[in-house]
């Protein structure tokens, strides 16, 4: 069976400034992946490279067995749904809507909104708790409302692979865990999760794999497990940490 | 126009997002132009009677024929397109731009296209079907000197601030009305004067000639717009996730940017350079309904006609009414439009920098 997302060799620079190096992963369908490491590890280009959105100098990203910069945007959009880090809104859009633009990967030339999308945009506000905010204009949402917006868009998508740039920021714990575990019921169904964290307790409780990254290059892949180590967090973020694997097989990375 | 809110709630995809209120508003409000349209179009000495006896065509057999169906119907049908492509111009121009501030006045598109209609005035060509194409063509080689400038802006995919924006438009508008002046100062006298009449905004006309010579292209923009307003509603988001929406951004900005300055130029060749309109009415409108431009773009069409044949009555009207009442007013005079227009925008406008600014200063707190 044909992986979610085949990354090989892959090589991105922005101008002189090489970015990615030579990054290789395979993510099969069904897993959900965890990518970690330091600031300016290359982790939000990484993530570009996977849908599409940024063109590396070498390597290749196939999505489903077929090389992603070669799709139309709109069929790169029904395939993997992105959320990324920071979203601006320019005019008075409301929540409801901001959703409904998930749907434009299927949207016809009249590009009217059916019942259907409709029913889709709710159910995913409904997922992720927060129907209530349908009618409110996104730009006054506060952070943590405006994050889950834009989860329920790319829910509203219906991707079969999701890729999400810190999809836990500005999500207070209640949010992040019911976030998550949307997400993670998504998985159960066969989806396919592709996800950066900065916290290294939420990428150890809820990713199947983690991929670190340092500098352009993968430290280490695998189960959460065999990547965090102590030694090598240590020398990745310069300062002392303690790696404690609970007695029901939770990992928990803090200060010592 | 009564029709179109109450198709509103399937389309734009909720009964959630509209409100009683605003279908009562939009109806009443659709009432009140289309009485508004009839007024420019009564009194003045004619006698409707006979007006509308005559074929409104001609051959017209009294002069309240020639007055009502040869000057009067064609200005209200004119300021109905103008104003409603101006309007439906800056809608573009604000999705492309991410900026409730642009517009084709504000950008600078209609000083280029001004220009361009000073040089056709400077060489003028001979035969009907030129002089039909002439001046537009023109309007649109001029309207491309910003057009070029604000397409390195919008290609560059960032949002701009306000600031850099207005900058910019100030600097062309400043420059290409210099070299408007220069060309005014070594043409003859005649031509200065006819150009400075245009420069002002008229909608005055007689006959259909130029109305038919004008409508098909800006009617054909306007459909290419209204046909992209899905995605331009999912370029107010940043254009990163527009692309990961399914939207080509690049092809998409480019043809918006290209359609909105054909239409201005084309407008702009008929009517000289009316400003603000395509900010004060899409603005008025995201307040009453949505920001969605897929209900924008028909309603901006709609809306920005009947607000430019409003403000061309009370510039024309607007005199007759004070000198009825007493007040010296030369008896040929009007207000050009633009200029009514510009008394009303221009407040508008400076009110929405302010705003604009106070939300970037408390967004950095």
């Amino acid at each position: 069976m044909t992986a979610a997302i085949e990354a090989h060799h892959l090589f991105f620079s922005y101008g002189h400034q090489a970015v990615l190096r030579d990054i290789s992963v395979v993510i099969e369908q069904g897993e959900f992946w965890g990518i970690v490491g330091p600031n300016g590890a290359g982790k939000t280009t990484l993530l570009l490279t996977m849908t599409g959105y940024l063109r590396p100098q070498h390597g290749v990203v196939l999505v489903e067995g077929q090389p992603v910069v070669r799709m139309s945007r709109r069929e790169a959009a029904s395939r993997v749904a992105f959320v990324a880090q920071k979203a601006e809104v320019a005019f008075p859009f409301t929540a409801l809507e901001v959703v409904l633009m998930g749907r434009h990967p299927y949207s016809g030339l009249a590009a009217l909104d059916s019942a259907g999308d409709v029913e889709t945009a709710l159910h995913a506000l409904e997922q992720l708790g927060c129907p209530d905010i349908a009618t409110k204009r996104f730009n006054e949402l506060s952070g943590g409302e405006q994050q889950l917006v834009l989860l329920a868009r790319a829910l509203a998508q219906e991707a079969p692979v999701f890729v999400l740039d810190e999809p836990t920021s500005f999500l207070d714990l209640r949010r992040q865990w019911m976030a998550l575990q949307v997400f993670a019921d998504l998985r159960a169904r066969g989806a396919t999760i592709v996800a950066t964290f900065h916290d290294l307790n939420i990428a150890a409780r809820w990713c199947s794999k983690l991929l670190l990254l340092h500098d352009g290059l993968v430290e280490a892949a695998g189960p959460p497990a065999d990547v965090l180590t102590p030694t090598r967090l240590e020398s990745l973020y310069g300062i002392p940490l303690a790696v404690d694997l609970r007695s029901d097989g939770i990992i928990r990375v803090d200060y010592p | 126009m009564t029709a179109l809110p109450a198709k509103l709630p399937r389309g734009s995809g909720a009964p959630l997002g509209l409100s009683r209120l605003t279908v009562l508003v939009s109806v009443g409000f659709a009432l009140c132009l289309l009485v508004l349209l009839v007024v420019p179009l009564l009194g003045g000495g004619v006698d409707l009677r006979l007006a509308l006896a005559a074929p409104p065509f001609g051959p017209y057999d009294s002069p309240d024929a020639l007055v009502f169906w040869g000057t009067r119907v064609p200005r209200v049908l004119l300021g109905l397109l103008v104003g409603g492509s101006l309007a439906v111009s800056g809608l573009a121009f604000q999705a492309v731009l991410r900026n409730p501030l642009a517009d084709p006045y504000v950008l600078g598109v209609s000083s280029g296209a001004a220009l361009g209609k000073a040089l056709a005035m400077l060489w003028p060509v001979s035969g009907s079907l030129a002089i039909v194409l002439w001046t537009p063509m023109w309007c649109f080689v001029g309207a491309l000197v910003p057009l070029l400038l604000l397409y390195g802006f919008a290609a560059s995919g960032r949002r701009f601030s306000a600031m850099s924006l207005l900058l910019a438009g100030v600097m062309v508008n400043v420059s290409l009305s210099a070299v408007i002046l220069l060309i005014q100062y070594f043409a003859d006298f005649t031509k200065v004067r006819q150009m400075q009449l245009w420069w002002m905004g008229a909608l005055d006309v007689i006959g259909y000639g130029r109305l038919a010579g004008t409508a098909p292209l800006a009617v054909l923009a306007v459909m290419v717009i209204w046909l992209h307003a899905r995605a331009m509603n999912l370029l107010s988001l940043d254009s990163c996730t527009a692309a990961h929406l399914g939207v080509d951004v690049r092809r998409t900005v480019n043809l918006l940017v290209w359609a909105a300055s054909v239409l201005t130029a084309t407008v702009v060749a008929v009517s000289g350079p009316i400003g603000f309109v395509g900010l004060i009415v899409p603005h008025a409108l995201r307040l009453m309904f949505n920001a969605d431009n897929r209900l924008l773009v028909p309603l901006s069409m709609t809306y920005g006609g009947a607000f430019l044949v409003l403000c061309d009555t009370v510039g024309w009207r607007g005199l007759q009414f004070a000198r009825w009442l007493g007040a010296p007013v030369a008896f040929s005079a009007e207000i050009p439009v633009g200029v009514v227009t510009a008394l009303v925008g221009g407040p508008l406008f400076l009110f929405l920098l302010f705003r604009t600014m106070r939300a970037q200063a408390a967004a950095c707190d």
